[in-house]
C-alpha cells in the first residue's frame, strides 16, 4: 500500500532527474565549443516497488559520455597524418618558392646561369672589351651571389626547421608527463558501480589527441582505466605513471643534423618518429637537406667546370687563368664514437660523375662501405688509401679502425660558399693556350690549335712537349715530307715525330701548375705531304685570342655535371622539388579530407546538438513540471486529509 | 545523421575556405598572366619551363654572336676591298713603268705613286676595327700587326690566331682574317713560280711565267725543292741555245745540287715558250749568249717588298723589265688570293645570315613553347575565376542562413 509519503518521494525523484537531466544539458551547451568535450547525457533507471505494486520513482544511476572509442582512435590517427602532412606541405611550398618558375625562371638560378654563359659569349666576340670583361665578372658575382642566396634561404629554413622540432619535442614532453599524471588519477576516481570520472576522462583523451598532433602514437588501454602510449614505431612514451622524455641531441656526426633520442638512455629513436608535427619536420628536413645538395652540386660543378676551363687558358697578361670562384669543398664528419685516428679528405675530382647526396663510409672487416643516407644503399670501395665513389675521391690518412665511420657531405656548403675569386677583368683567361702560324710553307699540311686534353686521352704517336717549355714559342720543323722535328724557342730539338697519312700528327704541350695535372694543349697537323723546311710557329695566344673563352662558353651545351649539362641538371632540380611540393599538395588535402570524415565520424556521436539539447530540455523541463504536480497534488491530498480529520 | 552543432558550422567555413583559396589562386594568374606560380603547380612543366627558357637564352646569344661576327667580317670585307682596289691601282703604274722608256720626271711620279700606295698598302695592313682590334693581327688584336724597320721592311709581327665563334646550335664560323697570308705569305707569280734575272746578264730579255702545264708535276718539284737556270750560249752562226738545268739550293752557290743536270736544251727561238718542270716560261726580248735567269718553283712574296721593288726597277733611271714583270705576276698572284678570301669571308657571311634567320625562328618557336607551357588561356581563366567568385557568394549566403538556425530561439 502506497503512503502519501511515498508519492512525495516519488515526485521529488522525478524533480531530482530532471534537474540533473537539465544540469547534463546546460553542461553539453556550456561545453559546446570545448575541444574533445564529449557530449553528456543521464542514465535514469526505475527504483523498484514491492512486489506487484508500482515502482517508487527514478534515479540517476550514473552520467555517460558519448564516446566511440573506435572514432576517437581514427581522430587521434588521421589528425597525426594530417599535422605532418600540413607541416611537410608548408615546408615544400616555401622550398619550391626558393626556385621561381614564372616567365621560364626569370629571377632563379637558372636564368642567372644563361647570363652568365651570355656574357662569356660578349667576351668570345670581344676579349679585348674592357667592357665585356666587367660585364661577364658582374654576372660571375650575381650568379654567385644568387647561389649564396638560395643556399642560405634552405638552411635558413632547416634552421627554423630545428627550432619547430625542439618545440614539437617540448610540446610532447609535456603532453607525455599531464598523460601519466592523468593514468596516476583516473583509478582512484573509478566507482565500482561502473561510474566514471568523465571530465578526466576526456581531458586525457584531449591531451592524447594533441600528442597525436605533435606525433605519430598508438595507445592502448591498460589495467585499472590506465592508458599507455607508444610512438607508431613502438618506443614507449607513457607506460601508466611515468613518462619517457625524449631529447634533441646533435647526431652522432655533429654535422647539424639532429636526433631524437631517450632522455635517459640516449638511445636514438628518430628512425622510430613519424606522423604528427615532429614526424612532418623531419621528413622535410629530409627534403631540405636533399635540396641544399642538389643546389651545392649544381655550385660545386659549375665552378669546377669553369675553374678548369679558366686554368686551361691565358688572361690579357699572358699567365694561365686564376679560378674565378672559390667555394668550401665537401664536408667530412667523423663519428664521435670513432676509435682511430684516422682522418679522410674528399674531393669532387669529376664532376660529370657526380651523383648529389650524403653517405655514412664506415670500415668494416672487409673494407671501407658507403651508406648512401637517403636510399640506404651500400657501396664497398675497398681498403684505400684512395677511395672513390661517384666523382668523389676520398683520401685516407691515419689509422682508420674497424667500426669507425665518417659522415661525407659532398655538396652540403657548397651553394652557400660560393664566391668569385677573382676581381681583376684582365684576369679573365680568354686566349687559348697557343695559336699557330704558318711558315712560308710548300706543301699542304695544315696546323690547328684544339682544344685542351687529358694527356691519356692523346692518340699513340703523339710529341708531347714538356711543361718546362709552356709558355715558349715552339716551332715545328719538316726534315722530311712526313717527319718533323719540334724545337724549342732557343733552336733545340724537343721531339720529333712524323705524319700518318690519314689522321695526321698531334703535338701536345703538357701544362704546368696552377695548371690542371695531366691536360695538355694540343696542336693538329692535318695529314698532307710537306716539304722539308716547312714550319709552323706555336705561339701563346694574344689578348685578341677568343678560344679558351668559347670554351667556357660551350661548358652550357656539354654534359659537364652528374652527366646533365647544368641547365638540365637545375631543370631536373625544379622538376623534384616541384613534384615534392605536389605531392605534398595532394598527400595534405587526401590527409585534411580523411580527417574531416574521422571528426564527422566521431562528432556525430560524441558532438553536442544544440537542437537536440534544446528538444532534451523542453523535455526535462516538461518532466521537472510533472513531478513539481505530482508533489502539488499530494499536497493537495495531504491537506484534504488533515481537513478531513 | 547526426550531426555535431560545431560540424554544421565549422563545416560550411570549410567550405567557404576552399572556395575562397581557389578565386585567390586564380586571381594571382590573372594577375601574373602565369599558370605557374610556382614549381608545385605543374612540375614538370616547370623543369620543361626553365629549359626552354634556357633555349631561348642560348639562341639569343646565338644571335648576338651572329651579329657580332657579321659585322667583324663585313669590316674585313671592307679593308679587303680597299686592298684590291690599291693593288689594281699598283699594278697600273708597274705597267706604265714597263712601258716607260721616258724621262726622269715621268719615272718621279710613278715612283711616288708607288710610294704613296705602299704607305697605303701599309696602313690598311694595320687597319683596325670599330672596336680597335687590329683586323689583320691574328690574337694579337691590341698591336699594329705590320712594323716598318728602319731599313723601310715591312714585318709581320702578329700570328695567324684565329677565332671562332659559335652563331647557332653546335655552328661555329671562323671570324678573324690572317694578315700574314693576304699581305706576306704570298705564293710569288704564278702559282708560286718566279724568275730572276742574274744581274750580269746584257740581254734585254725577261722571262715570264706564262702558266702551269702540269700541276701535279709542279707540285712534286715544289715539294722537293728544285729550282731551274735557263742559260744561253752562243749557238753556230747568229743563233742562241738554251740549257735548263734543274738543282735544289741556290744555283752557282756552294749548296746548289744539281740532282738531274740538263732537264732539256735547244736552240732558241725568239718570243718562244720554254717547257719544264711542269711550268711553262716564256723569254721576251733579246738574250745575250751568257745570260742566265734562275726560275724558283716555290718562291713566296710580300705585297710590301713586290712594291718596293716595283719602286726601285721604276726609279732605277733605266726600267728593270724582269723585275716589273715580277712585281705584276706578284700582284696578280695577291689579287687572286684576296678573291678566294673574299670568297671564303663572303660564304662564311651568307651563313651567319642563313643561320640569324632560323635562330630567329628557333627562338619564335622556343618563346611559342614557353607561352604554351606557363602563359594563361585567359577567356577560360575568366570564366572559371567568375565561376569560382559565384560560388564563394553562394557559399556566403548559405552560412548566412544556416548560422541563424537554432531550435533555442524558436522555443518561446
Amino acid at each position: 500500500m502506497t503512503g502519501l509519503s511515498q508519492l512525495l518521494q516519488t515526485g521529488l525523484s522525478g524533480l531530482s532527474a530532471a534537474a540533473e537531466g537539465m544540469q547534463a544539458v546546460s553542461n553539453n551547451t556550456a561545453n559546446v565549443n570545448t575541444p574533445g568535450y564529449n557530449a553528456q547525457s543521464i542514465n535514469q533507471t526505475e527504483l523498484q516497488g514491492l512486489d506487484s505494486g508500482p515502482g517508487r520513482g527514478t534515479e540517476v544511476s550514473s552520467v555517460q559520455r558519448a564516446f566511440d572509442q573506435f572514432a576517437y582512435q581514427q581522430v587521434v590517427r588521421a589528425s597525426s597524418v594530417d599535422q605532418a602532412a600540413q607541416v611537410a606541405q608548408t615546408n615544400a611550398q616555401n622550398l619550391a618558392s626558393i626556385f621561381p618558375v614564372a616567365s621560364g625562371g626569370a629571377g632563379g638560378l637558372g636564368s642567372a646561369l644563361d647570363s652568365f654563359f651570355a656574357a662569356a659569349n660578349q667576351v668570345a666576340q670581344d676579349p679585348t672589351s674592357a667592357a665585356n670583361r666587367q660585364a661577364f665578372l658582374g654576372q660571375a658575382q650575381s650568379l654567385a651571389s644568387g647561389f649564396r642566396s638560395v643556399g642560405g634561404q634552405i638552411s635558413a629554413g632547416l634552421t627554423a626547421l630545428d627550432g619547430q622540432t625542439t618545440a614539437a619535442v617540448q610540446q610532447i614532453n609535456t603532453l607525455t608527463q599531464q598523460i601519466a599524471q592523468l593514468n596516476q588519477a583516473i583509478p582512484g576516481q573509478t566507482t565500482s558501480a561502473g561510474g566514471a570520472p568523465n571530465s578526466l576522462l576526456d581531458k586525457r583523451d584531449e591531451l592524447v589527441q594533441q600528442l597525436g598532433q605533435q606525433l605519430g602514437i598508438t595507445s592502448v588501454p591498460g589495467a585499472n582505466g590506465v592508458l599507455n602510449v607508444y610512438t607508431s614505431g613502438g618506443a614507449v612514451l607513457v607506460d601508466g605513471a611515468s613518462s619517457y622524455q625524449l631529447t634533441v641531441s646533435p647526431s652522432e656526426y655533429g654535422d647539424g643534423e639532429v636526433a631524437i633520442t631517450y632522455g635517459q638512455t640516449g638511445q636514438d629513436l628518430t628512425k622510430n618518429l613519424s606522423d604528427g608535427q615532429l614526424g612532418g619536420l623531419l621528413a622535410s628536413r629530409a627534403q631540405l637537406v636533399s635540396a641544399r645538395d642538389s643546389v651545392g652540386a649544381l655550385a660545386a660543378g659549375f665552378a669546377a667546370s669553369v675553374n678548369t676551363q679558366q686554368s686551361l687558358g691565358l688572361d690579357l697578361n699572358g699567365n694561365l687563368g686564376q679560378p674565378l670562384f672559390s667555394l668550401a669543398g665537401p664536408n667530412v664528419n667523423p663519428s664521435r664514437s670513432n676509435a682511430g685516428n684516422g682522418t679522410l679528405t674528399a674531393a669532387i675530382t669529376d664532376p660529370a660523375g657526380f651523383t648529389p647526396g650524403d653517405f655514412i663510409l664506415a670500415k668494416t672487416a672487409t673494407g671501407f662501405e658507403a651508406t648512401d643516407t637517403a636510399t640506404g644503399q651500400v657501396t664497398a670501395l675497398g681498403n684505400g688509401p684512395a677511395l672513390s665513389l661517384d666523382g668523389l675521391t676520398i683520401t685516407v690518412s691515419g689509422t682508420v679502425q674497424t667500426g669507425d665511420s665518417f659522415k661525407i657531405e659532398p655538396t652540403t656548403t657548397a651553394a652557400q660558399t660560393l664566391t668569385t675569386a677573382i676581381n681583376d677583368p684582365s684576369a679573365i683567361a680568354a686566349a687559348s693556350p697557343y695559336v699557330v702560324t704558318p711558315g712560308n710553307n710548300v706543301g699542304d699540311v695544315h696546323a690547328k690549335a684544339g682544344s685542351p686534353v687529358a694527356s691519356t686521352a692523346l692518340p699513340p704517336g703523339t710529341v708531347l712537349v714538356p711543361a718546362s717549355q709552356f709558355g715558349q714559342p715552339i716551332s715545328i720543323k719538316f726534315t722530311s715530307s712526313s717527319n718533323f722535328d719540334v724545337l724549342s724557342s732557343t733552336n733545340s730539338v724537343i721531339g720529333s715525330g712524323s705524319l700518318d697519312p690519314t689522321s695526321g700528327a698531334e703535338i701536345a704541350i703538357a701544362y704546368p701548375a696552377p695548371g690542371p695535372a695531366g691536360e695538355v694543349a694540343t696542336i693538329s697537323l692535318s695529314p698532307g705531304t710537306a716539304a722539308a723546311g716547312d714550319s709552323f710557329t706555336l705561339t701563346p695566344g694574344g689578348v685578341g685570342s677568343n678560344g679558351n673563352v668559347v670554351g667556357l662558353a660551350n661548358l652550357a651545351t656539354q654534359n659537364v655535371l652528374s652527366g646533365q649539362t647544368l641547365g638540365n641538371f637545375y631543370g631536373a632540380l625544379v622538376t623534384t622539388v616541384g613534384s615534392r611540393g605536389q605531392e605534398a599538395d595532394v598527400a595534405a588535402q587526401a590527409a585534411q579530407a580523411v580527417l574531416t570524415q574521422a571528426q564527422k565520424t566521431q562528432q556525430s556521436t560524441s558532438g553536442v546538438n544544440l537542437d537536440e539539447q534544446a528538444a532534451d530540455l523542453v523535455g526535462y523541463q516538461q518532466a521537472y513540471q510533472a513531478a513539481a504536480k505530482v508533489i502539488a497534488v499530494t499536497q493537495t491530498l495531504f491537506q484534504s486529509l488533515l481537513n478531513a480529520v | 545523421m547526426r550531426i555535431s552543432t560545431n560540424e554544421f558550422l565549422l563545416g560550411s567555413l570549410d567550405d567557404l575556405l576552399a572556395q575562397q583559396s581557389n578565386a585567390s589562386q586564380l586571381n594571382r594568374q590573372i594577375a601574373t598572366g602565369q599558370t605557374m606560380l610556382d614549381a608545385t603547380t605543374d612540375p614538370a612543366g616547370a623543369g620543361a619551363a626553365v629549359g626552354v627558357a634556357g633555349e631561348i637564352h642560348r639562341l639569343a646569344y646565338d644571335a648576338g654572336n651572329a651579329q657580332s661576327a657579321a659585322q667583324e667580317i663585313q669590316s674585313g670585307l671592307s679593308v679587303l676591298q680597299q686592298v684590291a682596289t690599291l693593288i689594281d691601282q699598283l699594278r697600273q703604274t708597274a705597267l706604265q713603268g714597263a712601258n716607260a722608256g721616258e724621262a726622269a720626271a715621268t719615272r718621279q711620279a710613278l715612283v711616288d705613286t708607288a710610294q704613296n700606295g705602299l704607305q697605303q698598302l701599309v696602313q690598311l695592313a694595320n687597319s683596325q676595327d670599330p672596336n680597335g682590334r687590329y683586323i689583320f693581327a691574328g690574337s694579337g688584336a691590341d698591336t699594329a700587326p705590320f712594323q716598318t724597320l728602319p731599313s723601310g721592311q715591312v714585318v709581320f709581327t702578329g700570328d695567324a690566331g684565329t677565332n671562332n665563334i659559335e652563331v647557332a646550335p653546335s655552328l661555329t664560323v671562323p671570324v678573324t682574317i690572317s694578315g700574314q697570308s693576304i699581305f706576306t705569305d704570298i705564293p710569288a707569280g704564278n702559282n708560286g713560280v718566279a724568275v730572276t734575272a742574274a744581274t750580269s746578264n746584257t740581254g734585254s730579255a725577261y722571262a715570264v711565267p706564262q702558266g702551269v702545264s702540269s700541276i701535279s708535276q709542279l707540285t712534286a718539284e715544289q715539294l722537293a725543292g728544285t729550282q731551274y737556270e735557263i742559260s744561253f750560249s752562243a749557238g753556230v752562226g747568229n743563233t742562241l741555245n738554251y740549257t735548263v738545268a734543274s738543282g735544289t739550293g741556290s744555283p752557282g752557290s756552294a749548296s746548289y745540287a744539281a740532282s738531274s743536270g740538263t732537264v732539256t736544251s735547244g736552240g732558241f727561238t725568239a718570243g718562244s715558250d720554254l717547257l719544264f718542270g711542269g711550268v711553262d716560261v716564256r723569254i721576251a726580248g733579246k738574250p745575250a749568249a751568257g745570260d742566265h735567269f734562275v726560275v724558283q718553283t716555290a718562291a713566296t712574296s710580300t705585297l710590301f717588298q713586290t712594291v718596293q721593288d716595283l719602286i726601285s726597277a721604276i726609279g732605277n733611271g733605266s726600267s728593270d723589265p724582269q723585275q716589273i714583270q715580277n712585281a705584276i705576276a706578284n700582284f696578280d698572284g695577291a689579287q687572286a688570293n684576296i678573291l678566294s678570301t673574299q670568297a671564303a669571308l663572303g660564304s662564311s657571311l651568307a651563313e651567319i645570315q642563313g643561320v640569324q634567320n632560323q635562330d630567329g625562328v628557333l627562338s619564335t618557336n622556343a618563346q611559342a613553347q614557353l607561352a604554351n607551357l606557363q602563359s594563361i588561356n585567359l577567356p577560360q581563366v575568366l570564366a572559371n575565376y567568375s565561376e569560382s567568385v559565384t560560388a564563394l557568394q553562394a557559399a556566403e549566403a548559405a552560412f548566412a542562413k544556416i548560422q541563424n538556425l537554432s531550435l533555442f530561439s524558436l522555443i518561446q
